[in-house]
C-alpha cells in the first residue's frame, strides 16, 4: 500500500478532469441550491446543462487514448470518450425536459448529476471495485428520483420496487464478481479475463451468469426486467426519460466492459458465450414487444418498447463476444450508433409524452386520441419518434437497425437475424397504433372537451422538440460524420 | 442535377411547399400538385426522344441511360446511383402519367386537403425513387418511403373499413421488405467491389457473378432468393400473400387505388425483374417454373375470384390479381416474346386497371354504392360513361386491337414453348376473364333502367379529362405498340438470355 502511495503521480489525474469536474460542480450546485430561493429548477437545468457542455468540449479535446490510469483501476479509451459525451449530451436533455416538471426544485437536477457522475466513472472502469462502486453510484440517486412525487402513491411503489430488485440485482452481482475474484485472483478486468482462460469450472459459469443478471436488472434484460414497466409508470414522466435511456447506456456501457470476461466461457467452458447472449436477446426483444402491444399507457407501452430495444441492442453484443475478433469492431460500431440514435427518439417521445401529460393531463391512449387534429405539431413529432423507434426508413432509427443487422448478418447468425426482423413487424403493430389514434380517429365522446383544446408548446419544449427531431431525421439520411466519428472511436 | 434526380425529388419539394400554403384555400393546394406532377410528367416524356433503344443496360453501367453517381455513405460504400434502361424507362412514364391524372381524380377529396396532396406526393417520390434506383440500399429506402403515405391515404381518406385495411397493407409490405433488408445485407457482405475490394450495395456489381465471394452453392441462394421473393410476391400480390389487396382496394379512395394497382403492383414483377433475375440467375432459372406455376395460379384463381364479387371495386382488384399473373407467367419463360410481354403486361395494366379504377369512381361518386346488382340499364342514362366503360372492360379481357391483347399474345406465345401445361390452363383465364367482364356490363349497363338513377348524371369534363388520355393510350397501343416495346425490346432480351444462359450449379 505504501508502494502505492510513493508511486502516485498527481498527472495520473488529469484523464479524470472531467469526472472531477462534475464532482466539483455537484459540490457547487449544493451550495447555491442552499442560497437562491426562486426557480431552482430553472436554474439548475441553465446551469447543468453549461456544465455539460463543459464537459463535452474536454471530453473531445482531451481527446487522448491514455489508457489504463489510477493503478489500472480506470481505462480512457475510444469508448470512454464516446461515452462521456453520450451522457452529456444524454443528461442535458433529460435535466431540459425535468425543468418544465420542477420548476422550482433542485434536488431532483443534482440526484440527476451524481446519477451521471456515476454514469462517467462506469463507461472508463477497469476495475470490478470502480465498476461495482460507480454502478450504484448511478443506481442510488435513481431510486430517490424514481419515489420523487411524494404525494402520489404509484411514485412511491416505483421507488420501492426499484430498490428491492438493485439491491437484489446488486447482490446477485457482487457475488459473481466474489467468484471469479477467487478463480483468478484478480480485480482488474483485463487480468481477469487473462485468467479466466483455461478455468473450467462451475465457478466461472455461475460468476458469469450471475454478473449477466446484475447489469441484466440495470439494461432490463428478460428474465430481470419486471421492475421496467412499473416503475416507469410510477416515476414522474419527465424522470421516466432519463432512466429510459441514461441509466439503460450506463448498464450497456458495464455489459461492453464485461463482454470479455463473458467471452472466455467459450475457450474454457465449452458454453457458447454468443449462444448465452442470443438467446438474451431474442427473449429480451420478443417479450418487450409482445408485452408492448396490451398497453394502454403510454408510458408503460414505451417502457416494454425500451425493453425491446435493450433487445436489439444485445444482439450486437451477441456479436461481440463472437470468437472471431473481425466482428467485433462492426459490432462495437453498431451498439454506440443504436444508442445515439436510440438517445434522440426514445427522450424525444418522452418528451411529447409528458407535454401531453402536463397539459392535458394523463399519459392514456385516450388522450391521444385525435391529437393529431387539435395539436398537429406535437402529434408530429412523436409520429416521426415513434415510426423511428419501428425503424422505418428515412428515419434514425432504421439506420440504427441497419447497423445491427449487419453485424448479425456479417457473423451469420441467421436465427437472431430472423427473431429480428420478425420482431420489427410485431413492433409496428404497437407503435402504429399510438399513431392511428393520433391521427386516423377523433378524441372519444367521453374525453372531447379536455383533449380537443389547442394547447401551447412553451419554448423550451418546443427548442427540445427540434433538439430530438431533427437528429432523427438527418441521421436517416446523412449519418457519415457519426459512423466516421464512432469507427475512429472504436479501432 | 440530372432529370432523374430533378423527377424523384420535384414531388417531394411540392409537398413540402403545399405543407406551407395558407389553409383553407384548397384550390391553391390543388393546383401546385397538379402543376408539381404535370412538371414532372413532362420531363419523363422529354426523356422519351433522348431514349437510346439500342442501349442495353441491365447489367451494364455504360448503357444505362441519364445515370447520376455520387457517393452518398462512403462509409458503407452507399452511393446515390440512378440511371434507366429499357426495364426502368416505361415504369417511370406509367408513374409520371398517372400521378399527374390522379390529381383531378382526388378533386372530390374534401378533409384534410393539404395532407392529401402532401402524402400523394411524397409517395410519387417513393414510387420513382425505387423504380430509377441502381444503388440496393437506395432501392431500400424509397421502397419503405412509399410506406407511409399509403397507410395515411388509406387510413385517413379511405372507406368505412379503412383502418383495418391500412394496417393490414402496412404490416404485409413490412413483413416483406424485412426480409429483403437481410438478404440486401447477405449480398452486401458477399460481393466484392472490383475496383475498391471494399462490399458494394452497386447493384451491378452485385449482378457480376465474379464479384461474389462468399458461399455460391444453389441451396444458399434458393433460399436468398425465396427471401427476395416473399418481399416481392407480397406487393405483386402473388397468391397466398394476396390478401391485403382486395380490403386495401375497397377502402382506399379512387386515386390512391389507382396508384395502388397501376404502379404499386408492377413494384413487385419489377423487383424480380431488376434484382433477383440479374444478381441471382442460377437460382432464377432453378425456379423459373415455379413462377410460372405461381403465375397461372394467380390468373385462374384470380378471375375465379373475380367472378364471385358482388362489389365492383372488389372485383376490379381481384382482376389485377388474375393479370399480374400473366406478367409472372411471360417472365417465367425468359423468351424474348415472354420477358417483353410481361412488362409490357406490367405497362397496360397499369393503364387499363387505372381507367376501371377511375370508371369505380366516377359511378360510385354518384351512387355512393358499388354494389353491381344494385345498377341495372346504365346504358340509357349514361351513353358515355358506357362508352368508356366498354373500352376499359374489352381492354381488360384482351380483346384484339387493345393494348391488353398483345401483351398478353405475347405471354401466351413466349410461355407456350417453355410451359405447355400451365399456358393452357393459363388460357382458361381469358374465358373465365371475359365470363366475368361481359357479365358484370351487362347486369350493371342493360335491362330495365333501376328507378332509382334515372336522373343520374353522365360522365363530366373533369373526369373523362382523366380518363381519355388513358383510352387514347389503350387504343393506341393496340394498334400500334411498337413505341413501347421499342423501348424495352433490347434490354429484356438480353435480360432474358442473362438467365437462360446461367449455369446451375
Amino acid at each position: 500500500m505504501s508502494d502505492l502511495a510513493i508511486s502516485f503521480d498527481p498527472r495520473q489525474l488529469i484523464p479524470f478532469i472531467p469526472e472531477l469536474l462534475l464532482a466539483g460542480g455537484l459540490l457547487l450546485f449544493l451550495i447555491v441550491d442552499l442560497i437562491i430561493k426562486r426557480r431552482r429548477g430553472v436554474v439548475s437545468a441553465f446551469s447543468g446543462s453549461i456544465l455539460f457542455l463543459l464537459l463535452i468540449v474536454i471530453a473531445l479535446t482531451g481527446d487522448k487514448e491514455v489508457g489504463s490510469y489510477l493503478f489500472g483501476a480506470v481505462v480512457q479509451d475510444g469508448v470512454t470518450v464516446f461515452f462521456r459525451v453520450f451522457f452529456a449530451i444524454g443528461a442535458m436533455i433529460s435535466l431540459g425536459i425535468m425543468a418544465s416538471t420542477f420548476k422550482n426544485e433542485g434536488e431532483p437536477f443534482i440526484l440527476v448529476l451524481s446519477s451521471v457522475l456515476g454514469m462517467f466513472i462506469l463507461a472508463g472502469s477497469n476495475d470490478l471495485v470502480t465498476l461495482f462502486v460507480a454502478f450504484e453510484l448511478v443506481s442510488i440517486p435513481s431510486y430517490v428520483l424514481a419515489g420523487y412525487k411524494r404525494q402520489d402513491p404509484r411514485s412511491g411503489e416505483a421507488s420501492l420496487k426499484y430498490v428491492l430488485f438493485g439491491a437484489f440485482s446488486s447482490g446477485l452481482m457482487l457475488y459473481g464478481f466474489s467468484l471469479l475474484y477467487g478463480l483468478t485472483g484478480e480485480t482488474g478486468l483485463p487480468a481477469m479475463a487473462a485468467g479466466l482462460i483455461g478455468i473450467d469450472s462451475h465457478a466461472h459459469l455461475v460468476g458469469i451468469v450471475l454478473i449477466l443478471a446484475g447489469i441484466g436488472y440495470k439494461i432490463a434484460m428478460v428474465p430481470m426486467h419486471f421492475w421496467c414497466p412499473d416503475v416507469y409508470e410510477g416515476s414522474p414522466t419527465a424522470i421516466t426519460a432519463f432512466f429510459s435511456v441514461l441509466p439503460k447506456a450506463a448498464g450497456f456501457a458495464a455489459l461492453y466492459r464485461i463482454s470479455p470476461l463473458i467471452a472466455t466461457m467459450e475457450p474454457s467452458l465449452g458454453i457458447s458465450a454468443v449462444g448465452l447472449l442470443t438467446i438474451a436477446s431474442a427473449l429480451t426483444m420478443t417479450f418487450g414487444n409482445l408485452g408492448a402491444i396490451w398497453q394502454n399507457s403510454l408510458k408503460r407501452l414505451l417502457a416494454y418498447s425500451s425493453i425491446a430495444h435493450a433487445g436489439y441492442i444485445l444482439m450486437g453484443f451477441a456479436v461481440l463476444v463472437h470468437p472471431n475478433t473481425e466482428l467485433h469492431s462492426l459490432a462495437t460500431q453498431a451498439i454506440l450508433l443504436y444508442l445515439v440514435v436510440y438517445l434522440f427518439m426514445n427522450l424525444g417521445a418522452f418528451l411529447v409524452v409528458d407535454l401531453v401529460e402536463r397539459r392535458l393531463g394523463g399519459d392514456s391512449i385516450g388522450y391521444f386520441r385525435g391529437l393529431g387534429k387539435s395539436n398537429p405539431l406535437p402529434a408530429l413529432a412523436l409520429a416521426v419518434f415513434l415510426f423511428s423507434l419501428t425503424g422505418l426508413p428515412p428515419l434514425a432509427g432504421f439506420i440504427g437497425k441497419f447497423y445491427l443487422f449487419a453485424a448479425v448478418v456479417k457473423a451469420e447468425m441467421w436465427g437472431l437475424a430472423i427473431i429480428g426482423i420478425a420482431n420489427a413487424v410485431v413492433s409496428l403493430f404497437y407503435y402504429v397504433r399510438v399513431i392511428r389514434d393520433m391521427f386516423l380517429y377523433d378524441p372519444s365522446p367521453a374525453m372531447e372537451p379536455q383533449v380537443s383544446k389547442e394547447f401551447n408548446l412553451g419554448k423550451l419544449t418546443a427548442a427540445l422538440t427540434l433538439v430530438t427531431v431533427v437528429p432523427t431525421l438527418v441521421l436517416g439520411i446523412w449519418w457519415q460524420p457519426l459512423a466516421e466519428w464512432i469507427k475512429s472511436r472504436v479501432v | 442535377m440530372g432529370k432523374l434526380t430533378l423527377i424523384t425529388f420535384l414531388p417531394v419539394v411540392g409537398a413540402v411547399v403545399i405543407a406551407f400554403l395558407p389553409r383553407n384555400n384548397d384550390k391553391l393546394v390543388r393546383w401546385t400538385a397538379l402543376v408539381v406532377t404535370g412538371i414532372v410528367l413532362v420531363i419523363a416524356i422529354s426523356l422519351y426522344p433522348q431514349f437510346n433503344t439500342d442501349m442495353i443496360g441491365i447489367n451494364d453501367r455504360n448503357s444505362f441511360q441519364f445515370v447520376e453517381q455520387h457517393s452518398w455513405i462512403p462509409f458503407f460504400n452507399i452511393q446515390y446511383f440512378v440511371g434507366i434502361d429499357g426495364l426502368s424507362f416505361p415504369m417511370v412514364l406509367l408513374t409520371a402519367l398517372l400521378c399527374f391524372l390522379c390529381i383531378p381524380a382526388s378533386w372530390g377529396i374534401s378533409k384534410g386537403i393539404k395532407g392529401y396532396h402532401a402524402m400523394f406526393l411524397l409517395l410519387e417520390t417513393g414510387m420513382m425513387g425505387t423504380f430509377v434506383a441502381l444503388d440496393f440500399f437506395l432501392f431500400y429506402v424509397f421502397w419503405e418511403i412509399m410506406l407511409l403515405p399509403m397507410y395515411f391515404l388509406i387510413g385517413i381518406w379511405g372507406g368505412p373499413r379503412r383502418i383495418y385495411a391500412a394496417i393490414k397493407f402496412f404490416i404485409y409490405t413490412l413483413i416483406g421488405s424485412v426480409l429483403m433488408l437481410i438478404v440486401m445485407l447477405v449480398f452486401y457482405f458477399n460481393v466484392q467491389d472490383p475496383v475498391t475490394g471494399g462490399h458494394t450495395f452497386n447493384m451491378l456489381h452485385m449482378m457480376n457473378q465474379n464479384n461474389h465471394v462468399g458461399n455460391v452453392l444453389l441451396n444458399y441462394r434458393v433460399l436468398l432468393w425465396f427471401g427476395l421473393y416473399i418481399g416481392f410476391a407480397i406487393k405483386v400480390p402473388v397468391f397466398p400473400f394476396h390478401t391485403w389487396l382486395p380490403d386495401a382496394h375497397v377502402e382506399a379512395p379512387t386515386a390512391v387505388s389507382v396508384i395502388l394497382a397501376g404502379v404499386l403492383l408492377k413494384m413487385g414483377t419489377y423487383g424480380l425483374l431488376r434484382i433477383s433475375y440479374p444478381i441471382l440467375p442460377d437460382a432464377t432459372k432453378y425456379l423459373a417454373w415455379f413462377l410460372a406455376m405461381m403465375g397461372m395460379i394467380n390468373i385462374i384463381y384470380g378471375a375465379f375470384c373475380a367472378m364471385a364479387q358482388k362489389d365492383l371495386k372488389k372485383l376490379v382488384a381481384y382482376s389485377s390479381i388474375s393479370h399480374m399473373g400473366f406478367v409472372m407467367l411471360g417472365m417465367a419463360a425468359f423468351t424474348d416474346a415472354g420477358m417483353t410481354g410481361a412488362v409490357f403486361q406490367m405497362f397496360n395494366h397499369g393503364t387499363i386497371t387505372a381507367m376501371l379504377f377511375l370508371l369505380v369512381g366516377v359511378i360510385y361518386d354518384r351512387a355512393h354504392h358499388r354494389d353491381i346488382n344494385g345498377f341495372g340499364g346504365l346504358a340509357n342514362v349514361m351513353p358515355r360513361y358506357l362508352g368508356i366503360f366498354a373500352l376499359a372492360f374489352f381492354a381488360s379481357l384482351g380483346l384484339p386491337g387493345l393494348s391488353g391483347f398483345i401483351s398478353e399474345v405475347m405471354v401466351f406465345i413466349g410461355a407456350f414453348p417453355v410451359f405447355r401445361t400451365f399456358t393452357i390452363i393459363s388460357v382458361f383465364g381469358i374465358v373465365i376473364t371475359a365470363a366475368y367482364l361481359l357479365w358484370t356490363l351487362q347486369r350493371m349497363f342493360f335491362g330495365a333502367t333501376n328507378p332509382k338513377y334515372e336522373n343520374i348524371t353522365d360522365i363530366n369534363g373533369r373526369e373523362l379529362f382523366t380518363l381519355v388520355p388513358l383510352a387514347v393510350i389503350v387504343l393506341f397501343l393496340g394498334v400500334y405498340p411498337h413505341p413501347v416495346l421499342n423501348l424495352m425490346n433490347k434490354s429484356l432480351s438480353f435480360l432474358g438470355d442473362l438467365v437462360q444462359s446461367a449455369t446451375v450449379l
